[in-house]
């Protein structure tokens, strides 16, 4: 079966189309590569045509979950001979008549080849008249059919296609540059990452491990995640970096009792995560918050936070609900890893009446109070590098 | 790598296995089938049933090999589905293993009564308090003879004559998977109960291997149907290469275990002694009362147990927190917080848990271990308090 990819929005972005389109192919290719699929990816003006020699159940899968795809619409490919696409039309939509038995139909012409000598009204009328010889029982019906048949003229040839597809949407991977996602193990964090891929991001992890407060299990549990992730784009492998920073989580709980501790200890990470971006070339960091959430979510405190940390850092969870959030977790099948029971290091020492209106001024003095230079200035010393 | 997780499961016994490979590529044949290879297989089933049978003091016809303890738990309280559905209770305690314990629950949901036991601190169930629970309205009383957590030994024999007591016809199960390093083992042959079961991995054989003890004139109904297997009691092509693998450790143990017993206590001792003169741990162990010396159960006045564990992990030694630590809920605390511990107490628990096959090195490794991580960690952890 052949596949006509389109991608909506980015056919917007004028000059930027191109640069938009080859991602698109990319990903396709890659993705059919990493997955060993039977299946091509090759332009078409405006469109992408995917031709597969794998089960349509397993190519529809495949292709509407591309970042980027708007729709796709499976098409029957005939050569640019319009007498012969009159003569092989009828044995071809056949099977999807009797299969599907509508009632009524409507033929709808598009000529993206405008070389092509009949206007797109004047092919409609034609073949739907060819239509209603062959299949007496149907009636034609222009606002409501049970039954389009779509026709595409272009100079490679006519596709028709009985069924449009809607794709995920978004932007093609890494169209708009690469970030780094702070992976934590819990619900949202995972959630985040596959929004920021859909706008178009590439991305790459990072975990903070703080031994033994965490053990190997939470760490294998982001591996996964991580993995899980990067799989829903188009990349055979990604970075996860494990940042190692019990020291400075020992810092913090040494300096007492501290209503900022849990605030602390994620300024402490941004920082770090972003002096590590920076370093990497990442554009952006990406986090899990959703406003409201718990007590460092507040927006004072992720106000106070920014301030602090003064890294660009995007968090596409912050107007999801929790039932939201869960959900789309569950469609991503993260749930399940997240779910399994290991600590996170945000859920130990947590203050008894943690600051949900925190000073930024004082957050800024008690950050200044962390060792923090070694994390910053040479974050790899504290990194280790892994492939997910 | 220091194993201290035995309560969980045992290494095989190598030199009982050694043979089991070619026992394998020989015995293939179905024990069902009615020929030479058939009867071969059959007889090697026999005899490791025997051998079981002779240890545990039943003729062979009251042994039966099944999956493991989840399986005999689940079959003898399932089992016994007539006298529940006439509305009988099952009587045990809120400390038994889980597949006890949610058993028990799954029949309660469908209605079956539950009367649990009282304890006193410890989990030592109160034997002078039965009255008014045990009556003739209770067709069962499940217990753990050795706590899996905690190792603490009940006091079986005391149990079974107070039950008798007052309810001469209530059934007895004894979940007695831990039993093997404490002295009821060898009480086993004398004492009245009516099912007993068991688990093949816990005592250095394979895991997928269980076996059930139904006395003699007691029945139950068994969980599947199917073949004539186990005297039609567990349908299902046995588990060869299990069983005779059962076998040949139970050969080897009961030999070796007096030694091997000898051994595990003086680790425990030496175990014991060392956590006395460290600062910060507490042996979850009441005085009075009895423990199999195989199982340790310790807390950190401070540190939580997925803390010990994953410190005590980075420096290769295997040890359990005997609870899901993610949540600070008391149910998964269910067995500490049952025996009368604290719920902190019972977060900051390890289960150290031992073998013949461990060595004084690990004792002393493990006992060095704990006392740098308490003193590492411990402080942040009390400051934080």
């Amino acid at each position: 079966m052949d596949y006509l990819v389109s991608y909506g929005e980015l056919a917007l972005k004028g000059k930027n189309r191109r640069f938009f389109e080859r991602k698109l192919l990319q990903s396709l290719k890659n993705i059919f590569k990493r997955e060993k699929l039977s299946m091509e990816a090759s332009f078409l003006y405006g469109k992408i045509l995917v031709k597969s020699k794998e089960e349509h159940r397993i190519s529809e899968e495949v292709l509407k979950n591309v970042f980027g795809v708007a729709a796709l619409r499976p098409v029957y490919s005939f050569p640019y001979d319009y007498e012969r696409l009159k003569e092989e039309l009828i044995p071809v939509l056949r099977p999807a008549v009797e299969a599907g038995s509508p009632r009524t139909f409507r033929i709808t012409a598009k000529r993206a080849f405008k070389h092509f000598p009949v206007d797109s009204m004047a092919v409609a009328r034609e073949l739907g008249r060819l239509v209603l010889d062959h299949f007496p029982e149907l009636q034609v019906d222009l606002t409501r059919p049970d039954l389009e048949i779509t026709v595409d003229i272009r100079s490679e040839g006519f596709f028709v296609s009985l069924e449009k597809i809607k794709g995920i949407g978004g932007f093609p991977e890494g169209s708009q540059g690469r970030a780094l996602l702070l992976l934590s193990g819990g619900i949202d964090s995972p959630v985040a990452g596959y929004l920021a891929m859909k706008r178009g991001l590439t991305l790459d992890f990072i975990y903070f491990h703080t031994p033994p407060f965490t053990g190997e299990g939470a760490l294998n549990k982001v591996r996964s995640l991580a993995e899980t992730l990067r799989r829903r784009g188009s990349r055979s492998r990604g970075n996860l970096y494990i940042a190692d920073i019990a020291g400075l989580q020992k810092e913090i709980i040494s300096q007492g009792k501290n209503d900022y501790a849990t605030l602390l200890l994620r300024v402490a990470m941004l920082k770090m995560a972003g002096a590590w971006a920076r370093q990497q070339g990442y554009d952006a960091l990406v986090t899990g918050d959703s406003l409201g959430q718990v007590a460092s979510q507040t927006i004072h405190s992720l106000a106070a936070v920014d301030a602090v940390v003064q890294s660009f850092t995007l968090r596409p969870l912050i107007g999801y609900d929790k039932t939201e959030i869960m959900a789309l977790a569950e469609s991503l099948g993260t749930m399940e890893i997240s779910n399994r029971p290991f600590e996170d290091c945000c859920s130990l020492f947590v203050p008894e009446h943690p600051a949900t209106r925190p000073g930024e001024a004082i957050l800024r003095q008690e950050t200044e109070k962390l060792p923090l230079g070694p994390y910053l200035e040479t974050p790899d010393q504290f990194i280790r590098a892994e492939r997910v | 790598m220091t194993y201290l997780d035995n309560a969980a499961t045992t290494p095989p016994l190598k030199e009982a296995l050694l043979s089991l490979q070619e026992a394998l590529a020989d015995y293939y044949a179905n024990p069902s089938s009615l020929h030479q290879a058939g009867f071969r297989t059959a007889a090697l089933r026999e005899e490791a049933r025997q051998r079981a049978a002779d240890l545990l003091g039943v003729s062979p016809g009251e042994v039966i090999f099944n999956s493991g303890a989840t399986e005999g738990n689940n079959t003898v309280l399932r089992g016994i589905g007539p006298l529940l559905k006439r509305g009988k209770k099952i009587a045990l305690t809120a400390i038994g293993h889980a597949s006890v314990e949610n058993t028990a629950r799954a029949l309660e949901r469908e209605g079956t009564p539950l009367v649990r036991l009282p304890l006193i601190k410890g989990g030592l169930i109160d034997t002078e308090h039965l009255e008014g629970l045990l009556d003739s309205s209770c067709a069962l009383l499940s217990v753990t003879a050795v706590n899996n957590e905690t190792g603490l030994i009940q006091p079986i024999q005391d149990l079974i004559r107070q039950a008798r007591a007052l309810h001469p016809d209530i059934l007895v199960h004894v979940d007695a998977v831990q039993s093997f390093w404490s002295p009821l083992w060898q009480e086993w042959p004398a004492l009245d109960w009516d099912f007993l079961t068991l688990s093949a991995h816990k005592i250095h054989a394979l895991k997928g291997t269980g076996l059930l003890l139904i006395r003699k004139g007691r029945h139950l109904h068994p969980l599947l149907t199917g073949g004539e297997q186990e005297h039609s009691f567990r349908p299902g092509t046995e588990n060869m290469p299990g069983i005779i693998a059962l076998g040949m450790v139970l050969r080897q143990l009961a030999k070796k275990r007096d030694s091997f017993l000898r051994k595990i206590r003086r680790l425990e001792e030496s175990f014991i002694s060392g956590i006395d003169s460290l600062d910060g741990y507490i042996l979850n162990r009441e005085k009075g009362l009895s423990y199999s010396p195989h199982i340790l159960s310790l807390a950190h006045d401070f540190i939580p147990g997925s803390v010990l564990q994953n410190a005590l992990s980075e420096r290769e030694i295997c040890v359990s927190t005997g609870s899901a630590c993610s949540d600070r809920d008391k149910k998964n605390h269910r067995v500490l917080v049952n025996s009368g511990y604290t719920g902190r107490q019972a977060l900051n628990t390890i289960r150290v848990s031992l073998s013949p096959l461990n060595s004084e090195e690990d004792i002393t490794s493990t006992l060095s271990a704990l006392d740098e991580i308490s003193k590492t960690i411990g402080p942040l952890y009390r400051k934080v308090q």
